[in-house]
């Protein structure tokens, strides 16, 4: 099924996805200030809604969405991942975004099925 | 090399997320007891880390699963952290396994997902 599929429809465009990330990021955090008490419900808020929008997309992708929200307090934070996976159909997309009070990390991997 | 479709109704091995998990605290614990959170260092730690945990899980040989290790490593000064992910995927075949490292300098979340190819 998938060799009539064209290319496009069937890779993973990080353009795309970066847009469905930050749009969730913003809609779910922007112009708000780090509460310890929200902060679960953010988290859960944008990952859904990225997961919303990328399965809507409707490609043959497994998606795989981490979110992590650290409040600005001058520590530092680091990030990695590896990935074994076929370089041809699978891909990731990592966004940074912050306010005054917190940053905002979410990494979206898509695994072809 | 490309993987063609098997036709298999289910995987013939599963993947296990106990030893995963074993891996993966392995691998924290060995690396970063009595570590101090250093600027420079973390960055090459945490490749380190992912890659190191990577091997690992590949070796246990789970034929058809590709493997995504994320590795996240914060200092510790009173601030708020909070970690979180979901997956699209089929429950059946795909899972993850995830580990939590404090030393009083810093902590370190992994976390392993095995995704089957059909």
């Amino acid at each position: 099924m998938d060799d009539f599929q064209s290319a496009e429809e069937t890779a993973f465009v990080i353009d795309e996805v970066t847009t469905i990330i930050k749009e969730a990021v913003e809609g779910a955090i922007g112009g708000n200030t780090y509460q310890h008490n929200k902060v679960n419900q953010w988290t859960s808020n944008v990952v859904e809604q990225c997961l919303n929008q990328l399965t809507k997309l409707g490609k043959p992708f497994k998606y795989i969405v981490t979110c992590v929200i650290m409040q600005k307090n001058g520590a530092g934070l680091h990030t990695a991942s590896s990935c074994y996976w076929d370089n041809t159909t699978d891909g990731s997309c990592t966004i940074r975004w912050e306010n005054k009070t917190m940053y905002c990390i979410v990494s979206v991997f898509g695994l072809a099925i | 090399v490309p993987l063609q479709p098997t036709y298999r109704m289910e995987p013939t091995t599963y993947f296990v997320t106990s030893e995963a998990y074993k891996i993966i605290k392995n691998v924290l614990e060995k690396h970063l007891d009595g570590f101090q959170y250093n600027s420079k260092c973390c960055q090459t730690m945490t490749t380190l880390l992912s890659d190191d945990i990577k091997d690992q899980v590949r070796h246990l040989n789970f034929g058809r699963y590709k493997v995504v290790v994320t590795v996240f490593i914060g200092e510790r000064k009173e601030q708020g952290v909070m970690v979180a992910s979901r997956c699209a995927w089929d429950v059946k075949t795909d899972t993850f396994a995830t580990y939590t490292f404090k030393n009083p300098s810093l902590f370190c979340t992994a976390s392993v997902y095995g995704v089957y190819l059909e």
